[in-house]
């Protein structure tokens, strides 16, 4: 409502007690007073909630206010600051101006659209905010996750429809799943504007159900429940950097229709060459910190691909170690690895938890050669050992022994047998060490090489 | 320990108000620099009130001054950044309402002789307790505001920044009152128990008047504020 400069404050006859409380009120202590023409008017309804495509009839009444006579006539509306078609608006009485809105469109703004009651002159006499729009969607794809095993971030999604034109309320809640009352996430937005983050309370070895309400003018909706254990849902972290409700830096948050988002992968990576080998890469990297505090020990996966394809190689079976060797690479070629980690074996139980995110790619360059290399799998120190460098090895390590031991007649032609027989045999290529016969050893590997000279 | 800006590790930053800019650029440059700035005003605030170091009136009037004159840079940009988030019509270019006004908030206009003639404690008064109505009004509006447009962070540090800066201009010309010898008013609560109860669109014309009237002020304030220099200060 709004108050002539200087006049009093006079009200017509037919509005409602409630409004002429709020009009003394506002007149007593701050009213918001209209400095040009003597009218006092009021809209109704005052900030009504509409479906879209719904109708709405609304009234300006006009008030006396001083000596002169208040008159419907010369009023327009405008709604969000477009006059409105002359044929929508009638004039109902001598001092109320009516309009009849239809099949109303999506409000323009969150703070509601603006229809307003213009005096002749074009100045603002009162306005209603129209909040049009739906009731919101039902929540999906909700996904948790434990940095520690103490807390819970949750992230989901808001419905396929996304825009309800209203301002929508989410809540994050749980409870155990066989008793308990329902508790409230108190902190959101911690991973993107659809999450929350439960920073402690929480029991382990023993089922969540998790799910989320969304609120707004038109309604409720509320998702599917999720129910998952804790320890289910642990990932692999660093540990450092990520305290509760602080943002880690993370990709991908913005895109609907991205994986769950991850966190800290192994730290400390690092790429190297194998000696002079060219078909080897060798990647170390250390385990998370939070291994020895939770007992859960990590298994890790390992990708690569050449600088300029986009095809990744896999290496899985790591298992616990911390280090893998790369074999069957391509001589003189860059290539970007990458590592993750995986929890498993929490407090003893066979589940895995979840991936991390892949680490920074890391790149190295194996030696040149021209050297064609095959598969990718993590090899046990050696490796194919009939390229140029590994004889080049080979014979500085048998010009050691000669030195060394007492095996004089040791020769290039002594390793080539051993490989020949290698190949037949079908053991593991581990063995390196031709350990010839020698006359003075113990005569037990004789059966080594068949039809030895020495 | 100094008096006067410019010097010691506080430093403010001429912030120049480029009519032709978008006004989508400016909130954000605004809130920039607002962040370094509001601990510099609260130095400022606090500068004057050191105990048993005297300040000179000069000192103290060109500190005010300079202040507002700062001030004055940014006002028409949190005015244009409120009407913003308001929606048409408020958000459109060149959008004014004199009409609308607070019977709370009295205005910055007064006739030009009346004003000319206005004494040195009178003329302080009525800028501090134009200010510390302004202020209560701020706080209100950005109450108002983190219910309407809650997802607007730039506006709600904007109206956050502004209310910090009214009240710093009135600690500093309560400096000033104090060196002239005039008494310092007790603090009213200007806004008693209206707020409640006002429909939106009533909340948002009361949030372009506050600002637009803080606007006016500001203006009002270092027009003041010259009149004091040209007197007092060599």
């Amino acid at each position: 409502m709004l108050r002539a400069a200087g006049g009093g404050l006079r009200l017509g006859a037919a509005l409602p007690t409630a409004r002429t409380m709020l009009a003394l009120a506002l007149l007593a202590f701050g009213a918001l007073r209209a400095g040009s023409g003597s009218y006092l008017a009021v809209i109704a309804p005052q900030d009504p909630t509409l479906l879209i495509g719904s109708s709405l009839h609304a009234t300006c009444s006009v008030s006396v206010s001083g000596g002169d006579t208040p008159t419907a006539e010369g009023l327009y509306w405008t709604l969000n600051g477009r006059r409105l078609a002359p044929e929508l608006s009638q004039v109902l009485n001598a001092t109320t101006l009516g309009l009849a809105l239809a099949n109303l469109n999506g409000s323009k703004q969150q703070s509601g659209d603006n229809l307003v009651c213009h005096a002749r002159d074009g100045s603002i006499l009162a306005g209603s905010c129209l909040y049009v729009g739906l009731p919101p969607e039902k929540p999906v794809n909700i996904s948790c996750w434990s940095k520690n095993m103490k807390d819970l971030t949750c992230r989901w999604f808001p419905g396929t429809q996304g825009e309800t034109f209203l301002h929508t309320n989410y809540t994050l809640k749980y409870k155990l799943r066989w008793y308990g009352q329902d508790n409230t996430c108190q902190e959101y937005h911690t991973v993107g504007p659809y999450s929350c983050h439960i920073p402690k309370d929480l029991a382990l070895f023993t089922p969540y159900e998790i799910w989320v309400e969304a609120t707004n003018r038109l309604g409720s909706a509320r998702s599917e429940v999720v129910t998952l254990d804790i320890l289910d849902v642990v990932q692999c972290s660093t540990g450092q950097g990520v305290a509760s409700g602080k943002r880690p830096s993370l990709k991908g948050i913005n895109s609907p229709n991205s994986s769950p988002v991850t966190t800290d992968p192994p730290p400390d990576v690092h790429v190297s060459r194998v000696g002079g080998l060219e078909d080897q890469l060798s990647v170390h990297w250390n385990s998370p910190p939070a291994l020895k505090d939770f007992l859960f020990q990590a298994k890790y996966q390992i990708r690569y691909r050449v600088e300029d394809s986009v095809e990744w190689k896999v290496v899985d079976d790591v298992s616990n170690q911390t280090s893998c060797r790369l074999a069957g690479l391509k001589p003189g070629t860059v290539y970007f690895v990458q590592v993750r980690c995986n929890p498993f074996g929490i407090y003893g139980s066979k589940k895995a938890g979840i991936w991390s995110e892949w680490s920074h790619p890391t790149a190295a360059s194996t030696p040149r050669s021209e050297r064609q290399g095959s598969s990718g799998a993590c090899e046990p120190r050696g490796g194919e050992p009939s390229s140029m460098p590994v004889r080049r090895e080979l014979k500085q390590f048998l010009g050691w022994l000669k030195k060394h031991s007492y095996c004089p007649n040791l020769s290039f032609r002594l390793y080539d047998q051993w490989r020949a027989w290698m190949q037949k045999s079908h053991k593991t290529r581990n063995q390196h060490r031709t350990r010839g016969s020698c006359p003075r050893a113990d005569g037990a590997r004789r059966e080594v090489l068949p039809g030895d000279k020495l | 320990m100094t008096n006067s800006l410019g010097q010691g590790s506080c430093r403010l930053k001429k912030w120049r108000l480029d009519p032709h800019r978008e006004i989508s650029d400016l909130p954000l440059t605004f809130f920039l620099v607002s962040q370094p700035v509001v601990p510099c005003l609260l130095s400022l605030l606090q500068a004057p009130f050191v105990l048993g170091a005297p300040v000179s009136l000069a000192d103290s009037i060109n500190q005010t001054y300079n202040l507002a004159l700062y001030m004055q840079k940014n006002t028409s940009v949190l005015v244009q950044t409120y009407l913003q988030y308001q929606g048409s019509p408020f958000s459109d270019p060149g959008f004014s309402a004199p009409e609308l006004q607070l019977s709370s908030l009295a205005p910055a206009a007064v006739p030009f002789t009346l004003w000319r003639g206005l004494g040195d404690g009178e003329r302080l008064l009525q800028v501090h307790r134009a200010f510390s109505a302004l202020a209560q009004h701020l706080q209100l509006v950005s109450d108002d505001q983190a219910d309407l447009n809650p997802g607007s962070s730039v506006l709600l540090s904007q109206l956050a920044a502004a209310r910090l800066r009214a009240q710093g201009l009135m600690g500093n010309i309560a400096s000033v009152m104090t060196v002239l010898g005039v008494s310092i008013p007790l603090e009213v609560d200007t806004l008693g128990s209206a707020p409640f109860g006002a429909s939106v669109f009533q909340r948002k014309c009361r949030g372009y008047v506050v600002t637009r009237e803080y606007e006016h002020w500001t203006d009002r304030a270092v027009q003041d504020l010259a009149v004091l220099k040209a007197k007092y200060v060599a």
